[in-house]
Order: structure tokens, then C-alpha cells, then sequence
């Protein structure tokens, strides 16, 4: 169930998607980042690149001091508009000297909602970056990061602190999930019309805003 | 290192310790279906940096091929080979020695000691001069020659390449190409800057293109879903082409890797070593090389044959700018292109395009009525200029969008499987499943498809049942629970009742088709092919074909087209009977519902123009579900609009006669015909499709 909850918002994988972004690695020649390309030359001047799994990411040159508490922007247009979201996603993160942030790898990696993510230090400089996105990416279709704070009225850019400033490795969408998970299953006895009130019930106990997944002492 | 004078007997050879030798089996599914059905023994042999292709090779010589690991004599390789495998070693030499040549002729099989056993390094630094440049970055490095950004004193950037020492015939190309470059003088291609030698190697240095290769950029434009952007891209890529025609030149190496779109948007064609001039016609050019793939027949025939091939002409080159207006306009080649060298080039000489629906593409009947046109086997029917074909291209309709069906149809769809409520009198939940599954792939909804996961998520469901969940699974890149559910659908697939069997066995080899490669899959795989031959084993039906040998030959085709197994003899030959029957009018006593799925799929794997006649031909069913599927059959096949018309007609004129799970089904397909797809539990050999009750039905001759 926490597994289901935290894919939830996945787009379905289609033959299209092999087509149009192309197979295994290479949607990377969708978000511009094939050798060579204008948005890679930009990312090789100012980030190192890092392959992980799942995830392309990149962190600033040179690394930063040690980062504080784990506050994440993400950004989600639909797939379909990544090639020219991308490169203005990159050049804003460039422009606001971002951290790091990382990008979903393979169609798996772009079908899902949370698919760029940037790091801050502190919240102010998110509202900034996210402020500037939403103004550079305005009437875009956007896709949406389910269980995420929504920043500017349309789901394309929303934010969360991960648990603990991060220090557990647990991400937020994980850690909710996973309660959101545990509340629907305590309420299998309950009778079908009041479930759902009962488990928006125990999220609220866990001092968070259902309607807005934001934390009370945000 | 000259290898025509090298004596085979008495040199060692080695396989270079970058060269891969890969079983087939462990290739990804897409790649094994690229190559097509071989057996699964089989290998591929391929040499990163190195000008060559690709090469499958039987999963014995590749074995062979083991014992150059370390420096050995052919005749010792041999000789070891053919004790281990208890074989005559004179005629294992005699069966591999052609195969050995030529892959000492690639550089596949080097001399022990030879400098072609190193991999491909480059010889210049970032900072160092070359030619009065400053070099700045490798840009390719080939066993032969690199390519450099570098750049002029002034600061511009310059696109270098460089011979490698003692290619005394890259230098005659890079000679060929300077003189090239100066005539086109930067008319769609880069303006040359410098030629010459340096240190004793040759060198061009062009003006740097900062660029995108065009494929990425029609990929790009393709996943926007707007076509005008698409078709604007290759109007581009045929007018630049057009114009170097025009100015008498012909490139001789049409591939998207030598053309680039800068970020103005005009297209810049590069690599022009291979260029000749368009007046000098006919002849033949034992130089000729290129991307297999945008072969013409022509040449395609005389690789085959081993013959010289013909030289590039006009026409020829019409054929291969078609072949990648194809590819940037679909993602996809226009034949169905194999993996295996000459089996693809077989499929040139005799196959021609397909039509964009069927590889999944909405029709674009003027855009497909050019490419038709310059695809034409005979370089007669292609335009007579490739201008004409570029003005023919550039005028044709363009729709706005391949995505974009109308957000009130949408809206109706969406909200007509959304209604669906559960009623496992009529129909199991998982049959909503996969409406909502087909809805979810149709609109890209994330909720619908989180429907379709908590539909057919029933443990207890059976083989339909769990062969959605894999779809499902499959369609959420969930791989973890495709593996369960496959698992789950091959045990209850197996313990099924003797008239279930054809249904679950048709349900598996559909599932075989795109999936993952993991254990569980070929599991299914090995059930499927045993049941196959065994099915095969038995004596055909007495009065003519029923239903288990169109179910039969049907699942032996799926087979073959997922790339999981060879078509059977036997399977072969009870198409061809039935073919037979069909075409002589002579029907069996009790023809089998659903010939026209096996005619169309038979058409797919063999491009025969007869399996196409009789898909046509065949009776309609009468039923709304399997009339509808049958119509958009026949608009996949042929790319002619009228049959989805048709197929609409239906709809609306039986909508009365149609459950709330059907009449949500055909909405669902008929949004995008293109990719319609039978659901796997449906089994179009029995006189209804549709409900899981047709599935289970009693098939009393099968």
C-alpha cells in the first residue's frame, strides 16, 4: 500500500513513450543532455554530474559546506514539454546558484511525478527559485507531485522538508506515505463511509495539513 | 596494419579485449525483438569505436571465437574447438573459415601485437596545437580518424578532423571532403576554414556548428506532441538535401548522425567524405558504404549478393533522405528494421513502408502518400528530383497534434470508465481493469491507471485476471509486481481446465510481447513453446482448419513477431493450407471465427501482400466488440482512415446493443485507433470476444 501511495501520480509507460522520448537511457536526448548539446555544456561549466539510480543529479561546483535542513522543490511538467522545460529548469538552477538538484532517469525516471527535484538550505531561497519557475514555465501542462506542498496554484512547482533535516535518508513522500499506508490499514474495520475522514484524521495527528501536506510548523 | 598480406596460416590472431561477444539471451527484450526470432544460442560480436557493425553469429562460432581471447593460430583455435566438442576439425575450419575472415577483415579478429588491438585513443590533448588550432575537447574518436572541437586564434570555434597516422586513405577522404566544403561554400553545410597536413597527418578544419543531431531534435518534437513542429523539422531536412542536389553534389552517407540543427532552427548537414558528384550517373563504387539501414535496394541487393555495388545516384539517395524523414516523422524505421545485417537488408530489398499505423503512429495519409513515393522499390516511381519530393512534402496537411484528440472527447471517455461500477454478475472487476488500463494509456492518466492497478489487483482472479494485472504492472514500470503477477498468471495458466487452455495459452504469448526479461517470463515463454510444438505434433483437423489450428498458428506467429522463437515449420505450413482454403474460396466445414486476426498478424511478420488480401476479404464478425476490433484491425494495416469511420458507425449505431464495459472499450480504442490492441483474455477464435464467459466458453475442437 505505501509502495502504491508513493507511485501514485506515475504516468502509464506506452509504446509512445519508447517512441517519442526514446528506450533506456536515451530521453536524455530529450532533456538536451546528450555530449555536446548547449544544455550539458552549461551543466559541465558550473555542476559535476552523478549518476545514480533512477536519478541524474548534479551538485554545484565547488561543493558547498555542509547542507542544513533538506528542503526540496520539485518540478513537474508533463514529459511531453521536458525538452524545452528542461533547459530553462537547468539555466534558472544555473542563474540562482542552486545546490544541487537532480533529474528522473530513463521513462520510468520522467513518468513519474517527482521527476526534478532541487535541494535548498532554507526555505526563502526555494520560494525564490520556485517563484522564478513558475513565472518562466507559466501555461505549461503540468504533471503534479502528489503529497507535496503546491507553491504557485497549479501543482507545477511544490515543496517538502524531508524528515528530519534528511538525516534519516527517509524522503518526505516516503516517510508519508508510509503513515498514510499504516492509517489506511488501521481502519479496515471501519465501516466504508468514515474511512477516509479517519485516515485524514490520523495524518492531521501527525501534525500535518491533509489538504495542503504541509506541516503545522512549517 | 594492411591484413590482405597478412598469411592467416601462420599469424596468431587475437579478439581484442574491448571486442563483445554477447549471447542473445542476455540482450534486452527490445533489442531481441529488433534482431528478430533466432535462437537463442546466438550471439552478437561488436567493437565500440571500431567502423563496424554488429554481426549475430552462431552461438558455437561464437564459442570459437573464445579461443582468440588469447593469441592463437586459426588452425590451433580450431583444433581446440573441435576437440571439445567432439568435431571434425577439418570441418569446422571448412564451416568457419569465411566467418573468421571477415571479421579479421572488420578488425574484430586482430594480429597478436598489431596496433588495432588497442582501443581507439586520442592522440591530441585539450591545449595542444594542431594546424594553427588550439585543441579544446574530443568531440569522436575512430580507429582511423578524430574529430576536435578546437579553436582559431581569434577565439572562433573550429570542428577539426584529423587522420589517423599511416590512413593514407582518410586522408584522400578528408582531401575530398575540403574540396567539397569550398564548392558548397557553406550552403547548408559547415564553411571550410583550413585543409591540409600537420605533422604528417591529414586535416580539415570547418567551421564549428553548435548544433543539435536532428534526431534529437524530432525526438524532442515529437514527445511535444505538435506535428507542425515535426513536419516544419523534416520540410527543413528534405529542402537541405534538395539544395545540395540542385547544386550537382549528392552526399553518399545520408544518417541522422550527419545532420545537425543549429538553434536558429536551420538545418546544417556535415561529413561530406563520401559526397560525389550528381552528374556523374551509373557505374559502380566499390567504396560505397553507409548506415545499412538507409540503404536503397539497390544496394542492399548487391551487399547481399556480395556483388559491387552500384554508385549513389539522385534516386538512390531520394530512397535514403525518405528513410530518415520516416524515422524523424515516427521514431521508427519504415520496415520493421531487424537488428541482423542481412536480414534487414533483405526486408529493403523486398519489403516496402508501412503504413504509420502500423507501428502505432496516427495516419498522416499526404505526408505517407510522399514517402511512399520516394520509398518506391523501383527508382523509377520515386519523384523525378528530390526538390519535387521536398515541395510535394512541405505543402502536404498538417494536423496540430498527435496527442491532442479534443478535450470533449476525452472529457466522454474519461467519464464513461469512471462510471463503471463494479458488477461481478456481468463482468469481474479486472475487466474494468483493463478499460481502465486502456483509458489510462490513451489519456496518459495517472488515476486511471491507479484505478486499473486496484482493479486488477485480485489474487483470486485467474489467468484473465493476473494477465491484466501484468499489463498493468507492466504500464506502471512497476517491475517488482510484473514478475509477481506473471508468476501468479503462468501457475493458474498451467492448472487451467483442458478448455481454457487455448485462451490462457493465447493470453501468454501475448504477454510475451514487449515485456521485461526476467526469469518469470521465460517461464511463460518455455510453456508456450511447448504447448506450440505439441499442438503442432498433432494431426490436422479432419475437414479442414478449425479453431485450435488458427489459434495455434496464431500463437506460433505471436511468437515469432515478440522475437522468442523461429516460426515453426509446421506452423508455417498449416498457414499456408489455410491460406490455401481461404483464397480458393474452399472454407472449411465450419470456417473459425477470427481468421481475419490470424491473416493481419501474418501479414505483420511476412509483409506478403496476400495475408493483407485476405484480412480484407474476410467476413465481418457480427458482434459490436469484435466488428469494431476487426475494422481497426484492418485501419492499422492499411493507414486508410475509412475503416476507423466505419468502426465509429458501428459504435454509434449499436450503442443500444452494448454493455456499459463494451460501449467504455470502444471509446476507449477508437480514441486512438492506431494503438488499439485486443485485450489478452480475449480470444477471437471463439464467435464472441469480449467477457471472460466468451474466454472460459467451451471450445469443444480446439
Amino acid at each position: 500500500m505505501a509502495q502504491r501511495l508513493y507511485r501514485f501520480g506515475t504516468l502509464p509507460h506506452t509504446p509512445a513513450c519508447d517512441r517519442d522520448l526514446g528506450p533506456d537511457d536515451h530521453p536524455l536526448a530529450v532533456l538536451g543532455l546528450t555530449p555536446g548539446s548547449a544544455v550539458r555544456r552549461t551543466l559541465e561549466a558550473d555542476y559535476v554530474a552523478h549518476t545514480l539510480p533512477g536519478w541524474y543529479s548534479f551538485t554545484r561546483l565547488p561543493a558547498g559546506g555542509p547542507a542544513g535542513a533538506s528542503c526540496k522543490l520539485y518540478i513537474s511538467p508533463m514529459p511531453l514539454v521536458l525538452g524545452d522545460a528542461f533547459p530553462v529548469v537547468v539555466e534558472c538552477c544555473r542563474r540562482a546558484r542552486v545546490r544541487s538538484f537532480k533529474v528522473g532517469r530513463g521513462i520510468h525516471g520522467l513518468l513519474r511525478p517527482d521527476k526534478m527535484i532541487a535541494y535548498f538550505d532554507d526555505v526563502a531561497r526555494l520560494r525564490d527559485v520556485a517563484a522564478a519557475l513558475t513565472h518562466a514555465l507559466s501555461d505549461w501542462p503540468v504533471h503534479g507531485v502528489p503529497f507535496t506542498t503546491d507553491l504557485g496554484g497549479d501543482g507545477l512547482v511544490s515543496w517538502a522538508v524531508d524528515p528530519q533535516g534528511g538525516a534519516t535518508g527517509e524522503s518526505w513522500r516516503a516517510w508519508l506515505t508510509a503513515r498514510l499506508a499504516a492509517a489506511v490499514a488501521a481502519t479496515a474495520e471501519t465501516p466504508d463511509d468514515q474511512r477516509v475522514e479517519r485516515v485524514l484524521g490520523a495524518v492531521r495527528r501527525l501534525g500535518i495539513d491533509p489538504d495542503t501536506w504541509q506541516p503545522h510548523d512549517h | 596494419m594492411d591484413t590482405a598480406a597478412l598469411d592467416v596460416t601462420t599469424a596468431p590472431f587475437t579478439l581484442p579485449p574491448d571486442a563483445k561477444v554477447v549471447a542473445v539471451s542476455e540482450l534486452s527484450p527490445r533489442l531481441q525483438a529488433r534482431i528478430g526470432p533466432v535462437q537463442a544460442c546466438q550471439a552478437v560480436v561488436t567493437r565500440p569505436g571500431y567502423r563496424v557493425t554488429t554481426r549475430l553469429v552462431p552461438g558455437p562460432f561464437a564459442d570459437l571465437l573464445a579461443e582468440f581471447r588469447s593469441p592463437s593460430l586459426m588452425s590451433d583455435a580450431v583444433l581446440r574447438f573441435a576437440r571439445a566438442h567432439d568435431q571434425d576439425p577439418l570441418d569446422v575450419m571448412d564451416l568457419a573459415f569465411d566467418g573468421l575472415a571477415s571479421l579479421v577483415e572488420a578488425r574484430i579478429l586482430v594480429p597478436a601485437g598489431s596496433p588495432d588491438l588497442a582501443m581507439p585513443q586520442p592522440s591530441l590533448a585539450a591545449g595542444q596545437a594542431c594546424a594553427g588550432f588550439e585543441i579544446e575537447a574530443l568531440v569522436r574518436a575512430l580507429d582511423d580518424s578524430e574529430v576536435y572541437r578546437a579553436r582559431r586564434p581569434d577565439g572562433a570555434a573550429v570542428a577539426l578532423k584529423v587522420a589517423g597516422r599511416n590512413r593514407p586513405h582518410v586522408a584522400a577522404v578528408l582531401a575530398h571532403e575540403a574540396r567539397v566544403l569550398a564548392q558548397l561554400d557553406g550552403c547548408d553545410a559547415p564553411r571550410l576554414l583550413a585543409a591540409g597536413h600537420d605533422d604528417g597527418r591529414a586535416y580539415v578544419a570547418m567551421e564549428w556548428c553548435d548544433g543539435d543531431p536532428v534526431a534529437v531534435v524530432a525526438q524532442r518534437a515529437r514527445a511535444s506532441g505538435h506535428r507542425r513542429r515535426v513536419h516544419a523539422l523534416v520540410s527543413q531536412v528534405l529542402a537541405a538535401y534538395a539544395r545540395l542536389h540542385a547544386r550537382g553534389l549528392l552526399h553518399g552517407d545520408v544518417h541522422p548522425g550527419n545532420c545537425l540543427v543549429k538553434a536558429d532552427g536551420h538545418v546544417v548537414l556535415i561529413d561530406f567524405g563520401n559526397a560525389r558528384s550528381s552528374t556523374a550517373t551509373g557505374g559502380l563504387d566499390p567504396t560505397r558504404t553507409g548506415v545499412p539501414q538507409f540503404y536503397d535496394p539497390l544496394l542492399a541487393r548487391a551487399v547481399l549478393a556480395r556483388r559491387i555495388p552500384p554508385a549513389v545516384d539522385a534516386k538512390a539517395e531520394q530512397f535514403s533522405v525518405a528513410v530518415l524523414a520516416y524515422l524523424l516523422l515516427t521514431g521508427l524505421h519504415p520496415l520493421d528494421a531487424p537488428s541482423e545485417q542481412r536480414e534487414l537488408l533483405r526486408r529493403i530489398v523486398d519489403r516496402r513502408m508501412l503504413p504509420f499505423t502500423a507501428r502505432g503512429v496516427p495516419a498522416w495519409p499526404e505526408v505517407e502518400a510522399v514517402l511512399r513515393r520516394a520509398l518506391s522499390a523501383d527508382p523509377a516511381e520515386r519523384f523525378p528530383d528530390l526538390t519535387l519530393c521536398a515541395d510535394t512534402f512541405a505543402r502536404a496537411t498538417v494536423t496540430a497534434s498527435t496527442r491532442r484528440r479534443g478535450a470533449s472527447r476525452d472529457a466522454a471517455v474519461k467519464s464513461a470508465v469512471a462510471a463503471l461500477r463494479i458488477d461481478t454478475a456481468t463482468s469481474p472487476a479486472w475487466e474494468l481493469g483493463w478499460v481502465a488500463l486502456r483509458a489510462a494509456l490513451l489519456l496518459d492518466d495517472a488515476e486511471l491507471l491507479a484505478r486499473a492497478d486496484v482493479l486488477s489487483s485480485d489474487a483470486s482472479a485467474g489467468w484473465p485476471g493476473h494477465a491484466v494485472a501484468v499489463q498493468v504492472a507492466r504500464a506502471r514500470s512497476d517491475v517488482r509486481l510484473e514478475r509477481q503477477w506473471t508468476a501468479a498468471f503462468l501457475a493458474a495458466a498451467q492448472s487451467a481446465a483442458a478448455r481454457e487452455r487455448p485462451g490462457a495459452l493465447l493470453a501468454a504469448s501475448r504477454l510475451l510481447d514487449g515485456g521485461h526479461a526476467f526469469g518469470e517470463a521465460e517461464s511463460v515463454a518455455q510453456w508456450v513453446r511447448a504447448e506450440v510444438t505439441q499442438r503442432l505434433a498433432r494431426s490436422p483437423r479432419p475437414g479442414g482448419p478449425g479453431r485450435s489450428d488458427a489459434l495455434t498458428t496464431y500463437v506460433a506467429l505471436l511468437l515469432t513477431k515478440a522475437g522468442v522463437a523461429p516460426l515453426q515449420r509446421a506452423a508455417r505450413a498449416r498457414l499456408e493450407r489455410m491460406a490455401t482454403a481461404a483464397a480458393s474460396g474452399h472454407a472449411a466445414e465450419s470456417t473459425p471465427a477470427g481468421l481475419e486476426w490470424l491473416w493481419a498478424l501474418a501479414h505483420e511478420v511476412f509483409a506478403d501482400s496476400r495475408f493483407l488480401r485476405l484480412t480484407l476479404a474476410t467476413t465481418l464478425p457480427a458482434a459490436p466488440l469484435p466488428r469494431v476490433l476487426a475494422l481497426v484491425r484492418r485501419y492499422q494495416l492499411t493507414g486508410n482512415t475509412r475503416w476507423v469511420e466505419c468502426a465509429r458507425r458501428v459504435a454509434a449505431t449499436r450503442a443500444g446493443l452494448m454493455s456499459p464495459v463494451t460501449a467504455a472499450l470502444i471509446a476507449v480504442e477508437l480514441g486512438a485507433p492506431e494503438r488499439m490492441c485486443p485485450a489478452p483474455h480475449m480470444n477471437p477464435f471463439v464467435p464472441e470476444i469480449g467477457a471472460v464467459a466468451t474466454a472460459r466458453r467451451s471450445e469443444t475442437d480446439v
